[in-house]
């Protein structure tokens, strides 16, 4: 077993393969279904790229969707808001590649490529979804509580 | 014995790695380097091959006798045991 910390095993085998945790990036990676393969993180990041860096003592992987003064906004593709002051010395590493299931999916391959300038360009879809099904919810609650 | 279903065998930059999935992924944490031979026995294993077999497969790829396939696989095995990829 590979034991450390991730900067450790990308120090040591330039590679580090995650279980991602959580809903941020869904549809592309599954709750503790799919496997993110990161690498140790280049000179120059660019949009679109999905670097892995710290929050506290949280590893995040979220997409790169503009970058302002030599700092990044970031944001989880299926988030609704971004952090916007993430800098070079906080990344850990970079997104190279995704097993979802037995597939694997470069971040090379032309589909990927079409997918992450979508998922950034058509987010106000996606929030607008998101809030219709919210308000929906709420009006399903109010009506089962006068029923009751 | 049988290898825990959680388990994938994951193939970067030509090195292979055991890492864990669904509900293992709460337990088992990092990840396992594989030698390519290590990573055979691991695929026969998920395709719950026999001992036998393996040995067989092992010693054909390998063009080794099946007495020094046998102490490999069982080498191989005990650390698999160790690092917790079987069922209890």
């Amino acid at each position: 077993m590979i034991k450390g910390n991730i900067e450790e095993m990308l120090s040591v085998e330039g590679v580090y393969i995650a279980t991602t945790v959580g809903l941020s990036m869904f549809p592309l990676l599954r709750n503790r279904k799919d496997n993110a393969v990161i690498i140790s993180k280049p000179k120059q990041l660019k949009k679109y790229d999905v670097p892995l860096y710290r929050r506290g003592d949280d590893y995040v992987l979220h997409r790169i969707i503009d970058i302002k003064e030599n700092k990044y906004i970031i944001r989880g593709d299926n988030c609704e808001f971004s952090e916007t002051d993430i800098k070079d010395e906080n990344i850990i590493g970079i997104l190279d590649g995704v097993y979802r299931g037995n597939l694997y999916i470069s971040v090379n391959n032309l589909l990927y490529k079409i997918y992450s300038v979508l998922t950034v360009k058509l987010h106000f879809i996606r929030i607008f979804y998101k809030k219709i099904i919210r308000c929906l919810a709420k009006i399903k609650q109010r009506i089962f509580k006068r029923s009751k | 014995m049988k290898l825990n279903k959680d388990l994938r065998l994951r193939k970067v930059q030509n090195k292979n790695f055991i890492v864990a999935v669904n509900q293992l992924s709460k337990d088992f944490h990092g990840m396992v380097k594989l030698n390519d031979t290590a990573a055979f026995v691991f695929l026969l294993l998920k395709k719950n091959k026999s001992v036998e077999h393996i040995v067989d497969s092992i010693a054909k790829k390998y063009y080794i006798s099946k007495e020094v396939a046998l102490k490999d696989v069982e080498n191989i095995i005990r650390q698999f045991e160790k690092a917790g990829f079987f069922n209890d």
